[in-house]
């Protein structure tokens, strides 16, 4: 049975009131298993911070359910039981306004069952984080690879990391994505270690997570195994007559000048083959990137979204 | 009298400034050498003192960092009560003692004036000492450092609440025991010679001398002192309780300081509300067990109604901080 580090059913979050209000998370249902690297993509306002910050229990849910480690971080003594396990990066990286130095000896205090030395100083040395400039005259990469220091020096059973390239050079990249997986994906005992980050860089995420999360206005859109999703969305242009309009695989039709463009999200052979029997001929069949992939099902949301208002209004 | 004002300002902040800049001082050096030696990441085992060694590490360190300011917010509030008490003290001769009739009477009608007064000053420490704990609970990196760490918020509250208030009682009372270390050393126990009647030489022109005296002789020192502590109290609450109310949180965080300004003008209201009840304290105040002028106390099981509204507001603010998102 598959044991989830992050888990939320129905999750609502709601800022303002009356007129004003918003639902940044708007029944989300989100499943992120024990041992993956579980990326959540999403445009701006997506509610990925906020979503987080509910996992973290610095914002309480309107409504719905948010565990982790079937915890609630919201509520002492649960909550002391989770931030024990768990490694976090906020989105504008401040964690407190100290030098690298301080942050760092200050935070090892809190974890002294698990923290690592030894791991800090590789993380130092291969971010090239300077350890003694003052908090003011940190640059933001300086002040993310500060936060990234402390979190994964935790070595905690959940890496919680909101953005956590924000102003990092490409060679602090690179070195970060190893550092993620050579040392913060090993088991500490018995116990399997999860990373659960956010970004809308498609590419980085690409690079390590096994699992994806796709949100949009507060929902998920598509969620499982990376390699799961990558097989089953393919784009096949078509010629031919009489082509099927609906099916349950299709995600969007696309009419181009000669040819029929279809985006399918699921079974996308068996799809193919109905096409064939049908006397339609496969001009192109291509497999989708996962940039591809969440264009695509943005746009669909959106569109789907402007139609639900339409309707209503 | 203004510039014999500014100079006691001046001798006041001198100690308070010269602190300061000696910290921020010998802070930057430090930074500055660290950051020449370019150190590697060596830190030191933290051994907390063996009182609080029944601790975790995590509550151990929380705890002594706040001791800490603790310590310096004690400091401050003695020096600044001291300061307050024993100001009339050296500044006597600038004013009307030549009306005076007895030299003890005057020195101890200053004295005992300089702690009425003090109530609006300390009001506005109080305040921001208040705004300064609410503040790292509720906005910014450090609100938001330690709500992330593996600390119960209970423990973050009442670490921060109660540190911040016993250093502010715990220093007003040692300034008020130094401001009278300080008198006795200069004039001896001065209101043990205080004449029990008016003496007759007062004459018509001295009616106000006559009923300043008149209003000394019913004055109760120790009421004043201990209006200084409940006040203290009282008003750090009140603070905290509309710090920490939900009624901001369904807004936005950016309003609690634009709420806690008009709370800076707290000791400004009582001083125009005290100083239109022809003298006395306004029996509102005498309620609150908070003594302004010279006259008769307010009776002493008064001085529970404020331990009893600072319990419930502390309270309040306890359960609103459950709910706080940060």
């Amino acid at each position: 049975m598959t044991s989830y580090a992050i888990q939320t059913s129905a999750l609502v979050k709601t800022y303002g009131i009356g007129s004003k209000a918003t639902r940044a998370v708007d029944g989300l249902n989100l499943n992120v298993p024990e041992g993956s690297i579980y990326g959540l993509l999403g445009r701006n306002s997506a509610g990925k911070t906020t979503t987080i910050r509910m996992a973290m229990g610095l914002a309480h849910p309107t409504s719905g359910d948010i565990k982790v480690f079937g915890l609630n971080p919201a509520r002492d003594p649960e909550r002391v039981t989770v931030l024990r396990q768990v490694g976090y990066v906020p989105e504008d990286k401040m964690l407190a306004a100290l030098s690298p130095r301080k942050l760092l000896e200050l935070n090892r205090n809190f974890y002294p069952e698990t923290w690592s030395d030894d791991l800090a100083r590789k993380v130092i040395k291969r971010l090239e984080l300077p350890l003694d400039t003052a908090f003011i005259k940190l640059s933001l990469g300086n002040k993310t690879k500060s936060a990234l220091a402390c979190a994964i020096a935790q070595r905690s059973r959940l890496l919680i990391l909101d953005e956590p390239t924000t102003g990092l050079d490409p060679i602090a990249l690179d070195e970060l994505l190893r550092l993620l997986v050579e040392d913060c994906t090993a088991p500490i005992g018995d116990k399997p270690r999860t990373i659960f980050l956010s970004s809308h860089q498609l590419a980085e995420i690409e690079q390590i997570a096994d699992h994806i999360g796709i949100m949009d206005r507060g929902r998920i859109l598509l969620e499982g195994p990376l390699d799961d999703i990558r097989s089953s969305f393919r784009r096949l242009t078509v010629t031919g007559a009489a082509l099927p309009t609906t099916h349950p695989g299709i995600l969007s039709i696309r009419q181009q000048a000669h040819a029929t463009q279809y985006i399918l999200q699921s079974a996308p052979e068996a799809f193919a083959q109905d096409l064939i029997a049908n006397g339609a001929t496969i001009v192109e069949s291509n497999p989708m990137s996962l940039n591809e992939i969440f264009l695509e099902l943005c746009r669909t949301s959106e569109s789907t979204a402007a139609d639900r208002e339409e309707e209503f209004a | 009298m203004i510039a014999s004002l500014g100079l006691s300002f001046l001798i006041f902040l001198f100690p308070l400034v010269a602190a300061g800049v000696w910290k921020i001082v010998s802070i930057q050096r430090t930074a500055a050498k660290a950051e020449r030696d370019a150190l590697p990441f060596i830190p030191a085992p933290q051994p907390g003192p063996a009182s609080l060694g029944g601790l975790p590490p995590a509550r151990r360190v929380f705890l002594m960092q706040h001791l800490k300011v603790a310590g310096y917010l004690y400091a401050m509030m003695a020096w600044t009560i001291a300061f307050i008490l024993t100001l009339p003290l050296f500044t006597l001769g600038s004013g009307n003692s030549a009306k005076w009739f007895n030299h003890s009477a005057y020195f101890w009608y200053s004295f005992i004036t300089g702690a009425t007064h003090s109530t609006q000053f300390l009001s506005i420490m109080v305040l921001f000492s208040a705004i300064a704990v609410i503040m790292p609970m509720r906005f910014g990196p450090e609100a938001r450092f330690y709500r992330t760490r593996p600390i119960p918020i209970s423990f973050v509250f009442w670490t921060k609440v109660l540190s911040v208030l016993t250093a502010m009682i715990a220093g007003a009372a040692t300034g008020i025991a130094l401001a009278f270390a300080i008198l006795v050393a200069l004039e001896g126990p001065i209101w043990h010679n205080l004449p029990v009647i008016i003496p007759r030489i007062l004459g018509p022109d001295d009616a106000d001398v006559a009923q300043l005296y008149a209003s000394l002789l019913v004055t109760s020192a120790p009421s004043i002192f201990l209006s200084i502590i409940t006040t203290i109290a009282l008003f750090f609450s009140a603070v905290l309780f509309l710090g920490t109310a939900p009624v901001l949180r369904v807004r936005s965080n950016a309003a609690l300081p634009l709420l806690m300004v008009p709370a800076a003008f707290v000791p400004f209201a009582i001083d125009i509300i005290s100083n239109h009840s022809n003298g006395g304290t306004p029996h509102f105040f005498r309620t609150l067990y908070i003594y302004l002028s010279l006259g008769p106390p307010p009776p002493l099981a008064y001085a529970l109604i404020p331990i009893a509204l600072a319990a419930i507001c502390i309270t309040c603010a306890r359960l609103f901080t459950n709910h706080q998102e940060i």
